[in-house]
C-alpha cells in the first residue's frame, strides 16, 4: 500500500475535475467560465449577506448556539443525501474508475483516493452550506464559534463520510460475493435510499431530545455532538486527538473494507421491446428508460406514490420531479444515435425527439401520481401545475445536458451546470417574489422563459454539431 | 464511378493543413487499400468522405451526388476505428437499427448466419454494453456485410477482433465488392491489405504520395511493405 501512489491519484482526479468539468461545453469559453464563476459568486455573497443580515437581525448568542447544535445533530442525514448523490454520480462515471486502471495503483490505494478526493468535495460543500451561517454567527458569538463549528459539524462530516463509506464498500463486496457485482447500480442506490429514510427518523428524535435536553438542563447524549463535549469539558486539543484516532481507524477499516477487485457497473438494463429501435424516437426512448439512473427514479417515483397512497399524505403528485432531472444526461445519453451514420437529423429534430421521450415518461409515471392525489382530494389544478412545474424543468434540465454535457463517462459536468441554472432560477424566483407580480403574469413570464430555453437548447445542439464537424471554430 | 475526390484540401487549424490538393476516384466492383503513417490525414480523409467533416475546398460526389446529399448518405456506410456504439441496444437491435436508417430490413436468417460465422453465435441478443472491444467491431463489420452499401468504408475497424474473424473477413469484403459495390479499407496490416484489394492509395503528410493498382505496386516495389519502407527511407534521406 503506497500513499504516494494514493496522493498521485488524487491529484489524477483532481485535475479530471478541472480540465474535463470545469473546462467543458460551454465553459470552454473563457467569457462564459469567467460570467458563470461571477454568477456563482455572487449567488453565494448574495446568500452571505443574507443570512448575515437575517441571523444579526432575528438571531441571539442562544439561537446561534441551539442552531449550531441542530446542524451537528442533523449531519448523519445530510451527510449520507451527499454521500447518495456523490455515489450515483460515481456509479455513472465507470469509465473514470477505468481510466485509472491503467496506472500502477492498487484497488486498495484507489479506493482511499477515491475516499480522499469524495471527502474533499463534501467538505468544499459543508464549506458552502454552512461558511456564511459561520461567518453570520462569529459576528455575533466571536471568533470562538468557528472552533465550536468545527467540531460540531466538520469532524462529524468526515467520520460520517468515511462510516457511509465502509458501509458502502461493504455492501459492494457482499453483492460481488454473491455474483450481482454489475447489479450494484441498482441495489446500493435502494439500500441507501431505505437508509436515508431511517436516518430521517433518528435524526428528528436526535433534534428533539437534544433541544429538549438544552431547554431543560438535563443531560442528553448525541454521538456526533461528542467532539463538542469533549472540547467544552476537556479541552479541543483532546477533541482533535480523538478525532484524528477514529479518523485513522475508519480510514483503515474503508481499505479493508474495500473489494480486492473491480467489476464495472451495468449501466444499461434490457426493458422495453427492441422493436422501437426503428424509429429515432423510439431510439431516443430506449436510451432513457434502458439506462440504470432512469430505472432508480422511476423505480424510487413508483414507490414514493405507493408510500403516499399508502400514508394517505395529501399533497399534489411533486413525485413527478424525480424523473424530470434525467434530462442532464439526455443529450450525453443519446451520443451514439447521432453519430450512427447517416444520421441526417437537424438540430430541432434532435431536441424535439430528447424532450418527446422525457414527456412519455413523465406522463406514463404522472398517470398513478396524479390518480393517487387526487383520490387523497387534491384538486386537479395542483396536480396540473405539478405537471406543469415538472415539463418545465425537463426543458431545464434537457439544456443543462446540452451545455454541460455528460460525456464520456463523466457525469460531474452537469453538477456545474444544475447549480448554476439553479443560481439563476433562484435569482429569478425572487425577483418574482420580490414584485409579488400577478399569477397570469408568473405563468406568462415562465413561457416565455421557457420558449427562451428551448431556443437555447436547439441553438445549443446546431453548434455543438458544427463545431463537431469543422463548419466553426469552438 | 461511385466516389470522386476533386482537389480537396482542409485544415482543422489556419497554419496547419491536414490535406492538400487530394483527388483520386474509387470505381465500381473494387477494395482500395489506404494506408499512411499517423498523422498523414486518413481518418481525415474518410470523414470527410462521409461528410462528418465539413468540406470547404474542392468536392467529394458518390454516385454522381454530393457527399452531404441525403443520397450520398445511403449510399455509403462508415465503420470508424472506434467502438462507440448505442451500448442500450443489444447486438440484434443494433442491426435493426442501422438497416431502418439505411430503409432497408435484415434478414434475420442472414444475420444469425453472420453471427455465427464471427464466432458470435447466441450472442445477438445481449446488450452491446457486454461485448467485448473485438465483438463490438465484429457487429459493425457484420452490420456493413448485411447491408451492402455501394460504398463502404472500413476505418482501422479490424483492429482488436481475432484471427479466424480476420479470415472471415478478408473472404466476406471480396464478396462485398461485387455487383457495382465497392470498400474502401484503411488498415497497417499490409499483408492483409494485399491479399483483399486492388488498388492502393498511399498518403503522406496529407498528399497521395501512390495511388496506383495492386499489380504495379507488386511489379515495382513487391509488396506494400517495400513500398512504405521506400518512401520512408527517401524521406529520412531528406531530414537534416
Amino acid at each position: 500500500m503506497s500513499f504516494r501512489s494514493t496522493l498521485i491519484l488524487v491529484r489524477f482526479l483532481l485535475t479530471f475535475i478541472n480540465r474535463r468539468v470545469f473546462g467543458r461545453g460551454i465553459l470552454r469559453s473563457k467569457t462564459a467560465k469567467t460570467a458563470a464563476i461571477a454568477i456563482a459568486l455572487t449567488a453565494f455573497v448574495g446568500y452571505g449577506l443574507l443570512t448575515v443580515v437575517v441571523v444579526r437581525q432575528y438571531f441571539d448568542a442562544e439561537i446561534v448556539e441551539i442552531l449550531l447544535l441542530s446542524g451537528g445533530a442533523a449531519t448523519p442525514f445530510w451527510v449520507l443525501i451527499a454521500y447518495t448523490i456523490v455515489r450515483v454520480l460515481f456509479l455513472k462515471a465507470d469509465q473514470l474508475t477505468q481510466l485509472t486502471f491503467m496506472l500502477p495503483a492498487t484497488n486498495r490505494e484507489r479506493t482511499l483516493a477515491f475516499a480522499i478526493f469524495e471527502a474533499l468535495m463534501v467538505v468544499g460543500a459543508s464549506l458552502i452550506t454552512f461558511g456564511a451561517f459561520i461567518i453570520a454567527a462569529a459576528t455575533i458569538s466571536g471568533f470562538s464559534i468557528i472552533w465550536r463549528a468545527v467540531a460540531a459539524i466538520f469532524f462529524p462530516t468526515i467520520l460520517c463520510y468515511l462510516l457511509f463509506s465502509i458501509v458502502y464498500l461493504g455492501v459492494e463486496r457482499l453483492v460481488i460475493t454473491i455474483g450481482a457485482g454489475r447489479l450494484r447500480g441498482l441495489i446500493i442506490p435502494f439500500l441507501f435510499a431505505a437508509a436515508l429514510v431511517g436516518m430521517f427518523t433518528l435524526a428528528n428524535s436526535q433534534s428533539q431530545e437534544m433541544l429538549q435536553g438544552y431547554l431543560s438542563g438535563q443531560p442528553y447524549f448525541i454521538p456526533q455532538l461528542g467532539f463538542l463535549k469533549i472540547a467544552d469539558s476537556a479541552g479541543p486539543a483532546l477533541a482533535v486527538l480523538v478525532f484524528l484516532i477514529l479518523l485513522l481507524a475508519l480510514g483503515t477499516l474503508v481499505l479493508v473494507a474495500a473489494p480486492k477487485d473491480y467489476e464495472p457497473v451495468k449501466q444499461h438494463y434490457r426493458v422495453l421491446s427492441g422493436k422501437l429501435a426503428s424509429s429515432q424516437l423510439g431510439l431516443h426512448l430506449l436510451a432513457l428508460v434502458r439506462s440504470f439512473e432512469t430505472l432508480i427514479v422511476l423505480l424510487f417515483a413508483t414507490l414514493a406514490t405507493a408510500g403516499i397512497a399508502i400514508l394517505k399524505i395529501e399533497i399534489p403528485p411533486y413525485v413527478l420531479l424525480f424523473v424530470t432531472f434525467q434530462g442532464v444526461y439526455a443529450f450525453a445519453n443519446s451520443e451514439p444515435i447521432r453519430r450512427a451514420t447517416p444520421a441526417v437529423q437537424g438540430a430541432v429534430a434532435s431536441y424535439l425527439n430528447l424532450v418527446t421521450a422525457q414527456a412519455i415518461v413523465l406522463l406514463v409515471v404522472a398517470v398513478p401520481a396524479v390518480a393517487v392525489s387526487t383520490w387523497l382530494g387534491i384538486g386537479i389544478q395542483h396536480s396540473a401545475l405539478a405537471i406543469g412545474f415538472s415539463a418545465c424543468n425537463i426543458l431545464l434540465s434537457t439544456l443543462v445536458g446540452i451545455l454541460f454535457p455528460a460525456d464520456n463517462g463523466n457525469p460531474f459536468s452537469v453538477v456545474v451546470g444544475v447549480v448554476l441554472v439553479f443560481a439563476i432560477v433562484a435569482m429569478v424566483a425572487m425577483g418574482l417574489n420580490i414584485f409579488s407580480l400577478p399569477v397570469a403574469i408568473n405563468v406568462a413570464v415562465v413561457v416565455l422563459l421557457s420558449v427562451a430555453v428551448v431556443a437555447y437548447s436547439i441553438v445549443g445542439i446546431n453548434r455543438i454539431e458544427r463545431i463537431r464537424r469543422y463548419e466553426i471554430v469552438a | 464511378m461511385i466516389l470522386n475526390v476533386d482537389s480537396v484540401s482542409f485544415s482543422y487549424k489556419r497554419s496547419f493543413p491536414v490535406l492538400h490538393d487530394v483527388s483520386f476516384e474509387v470505381p465500381e466492383n473494387e477494395v482500395v487499400a489506404l494506408v499512411g503513417p499517423n498523422g498523414s490525414g486518413k481518418s481525415t480523409l474518410i470523414k470527410l468522405i462521409v461528410d462528418l467533416l465539413h468540406l470547404r475546398d474542392g468536392s467529394i460526389r458518390l454516385g454522381g451526388q454530393d457527399n452531404g446529399s441525403r443520397e450520398s448518405k445511403m449510399r455509403s456506410m462508415y465503420l470508424a476505428s472506434n467502438d462507440y456504439l448505442p451500448e442500450f441496444l443489444t447486438g440484434s437491435e443494433y442491426l435493426h437499427f442501422v438497416a431502418s436508417l439505411y430503409g432497408e430490413t435484415i434478414d434475420r436468417a442472414e444475420a444469425v448466419k453472420k453471427f455465427a460465422r464471427y464466432q458470435m453465435m447466441g450472442r445477438a441478443d445481449e446488450l452491446i454494453e457486454d461485448y467485448s472491444h473485438g465483438m463490438r467491431k465484429k457487429l459493425q463489420l457484420i452490420a456493413a456485410l448485411l447491408l451492402k452499401r455501394e460504398l463502404t468504408i472500413i476505418d482501422e475497424t479490424l483492429n482488436g477482433i481475432d484471427l479466424d474473424a480476420a479470415y472471415a473477413f478478408e473472404s466476406d469484403v471480396q464478396s462485398l465488392a461485387r455487383d457495382g459495390r465497392s470498400v474502401i479499407v484503411c488498415s497497417h496490416d499490409f499483408a492483409m491489405l494485399q491479399r483483399v484489394s486492388q488498388r492502393l492509395l498511399f498518403l503522406a503528410h496529407g498528399f497521395i504520395v501512390t495511388d496506383d493498382s495492386m499489380t504495379e505496386v507488386f511489379g515495382e516495389y513487391g509488396s506494400i511493405d517495400a513500398l512504405v519502407r521506400d518512401y520512408l527511407r527517401e524521406e529520412a534521406d531528406e531530414l537534416p
